[in-house]
């Protein structure tokens, strides 16, 4: 007699905390927020060369 | 039921437009997924004055930048093996490209934003790849149990394949995070592994696995297609449970019957016998 199939366990739901969200949050807009101010100064600059 | 998917801080959306965000929001991490195109959005200015004036390198390295973006999104929502990750290199190109040809803030910038979008991205995304590590690890784990029974003879095959089926509900279940449809998968896997143990009950089951197996398979299926599930789905999914978990204390209640009848027979016979 073989044993029952062990049941596949369900993965819990991921529940990141707010604080890890934001801080991600933080370094996405700090990445892309610099880059694109950068960005705008260097083709404003372009403009009036 | 509760619908996975973004929650909207708005009441309600047309009909298709509120199906489109549902099917969106229903896999691992598409709630976080929009999040990623929406990052770039600082690069708008720079891109319509880089478009105003005409210059088409930093126009092309921040609408590519974007595009990146965007992919990075797609990948996160199809979800998939080890889509946060990918979504997080996707986030850090993007970066690296816009500051590099657009911001012209040379490798080492670049590189620096790159690690910036790269580590935000897999902050924001938290969770999101255990979640998925842990789907494909018990996945596998329940391929391998599967495989072995596939090899066991003593196993009848109506009962390995409604195993494979159970298996491939719950892969569906997981990935639609819908707690009812796993509850009746699960409910079904208990009555399979009580058959397993007592293959001589199957005749009388017969006929409820395979209706319960292709409810459920159904369900599975047009939940997975992206249907709006009808309001009679979660009532729908709580009777199937009920009736997998009333049939399991039935063939429970019959062999306790059975173990009482044999008792009371055995007990009657040592009497008979003299010997009690």
């Amino acid at each position: 007699m073989t044993s029952p199939v062990p049941r596949p366990a369900t993965p819990p739901v991921p529940g990141p905390s707010s604080l890890t969200i934001a801080a991600g949050g933080v370094l996405l807009f700090l990445a892309f927020g610099t880059t694109g101010m950068v960005a705008f100064v260097r083709v404003l600059a372009g403009m009036f060369r | 039921m509760r619908r996975p998917g973004l929650s909207l801080p708005w009441p309600s959306l047309p009909q298709g437009w509120s199906n489109a965000v549902n099917r969106a929001g229903r896999r691992a991490g598409t709630k976080r997924a929009w999040l990623l195109p929406l990052a770039t959005l600082p690069l708008l200015p720079a891109a319509l004055f880089a478009l105003v004036s005409g210059q088409g390198a930093a126009l092309g390295g921040l609408v590519g930048a974007a595009a990146i973006a965007w992919a990075a999104g797609r990948v996160l929502a199809r979800g998939g093996r080890r889509s946060a990750r990918r979504a997080a290199v996707l986030m850090g190109v993007a970066a690296g490209l816009a500051a590099l040809i657009a911001a012209k803030l040379g490798w080492p910038g670049a590189l620096v934003m790159a690690f910036l979008a790269w580590a935000g991205t897999r902050l924001l995304l938290d969770g999101v790849g255990a979640a998925e590590d842990a789907a494909e690890e018990a996945e596998a784990e329940a391929a391998r149990t599967l495989a072995a029974r596939a090899a066991d003879d003593s196993v009848p095959a109506l009962l390995r394949d409604a195993e494979a089926r159970l298996a491939r509900i719950d892969t569906a279940g997981r990935s639609l995070r819908d707690s009812r449809l796993l509850a009746a998968s699960q409910a079904m896997h208990a009555v399979v592994a009580d058959l397993v143990a007592r293959p001589e009950r199957l005749p009388a089951a017969r006929r409820f696995l395979t209706v319960q197996l292709e409810g459920l398979e159904r369900v599975a299926a047009g939940l997975a297609a992206g249907a709006t599930p009808p309001p009679g789905l979660p009532l729908l999914l709580d009777d199937m449970r009920r009736a997998a978990d009333a049939l399991r204390v039935d063939m429970r209640r019959a062999v306790d019957e059975e173990l009482d009848i044999q008792v009371r027979v055995l007990s009657a016979r040592l009497r008979e016998e003299g010997y009690a």
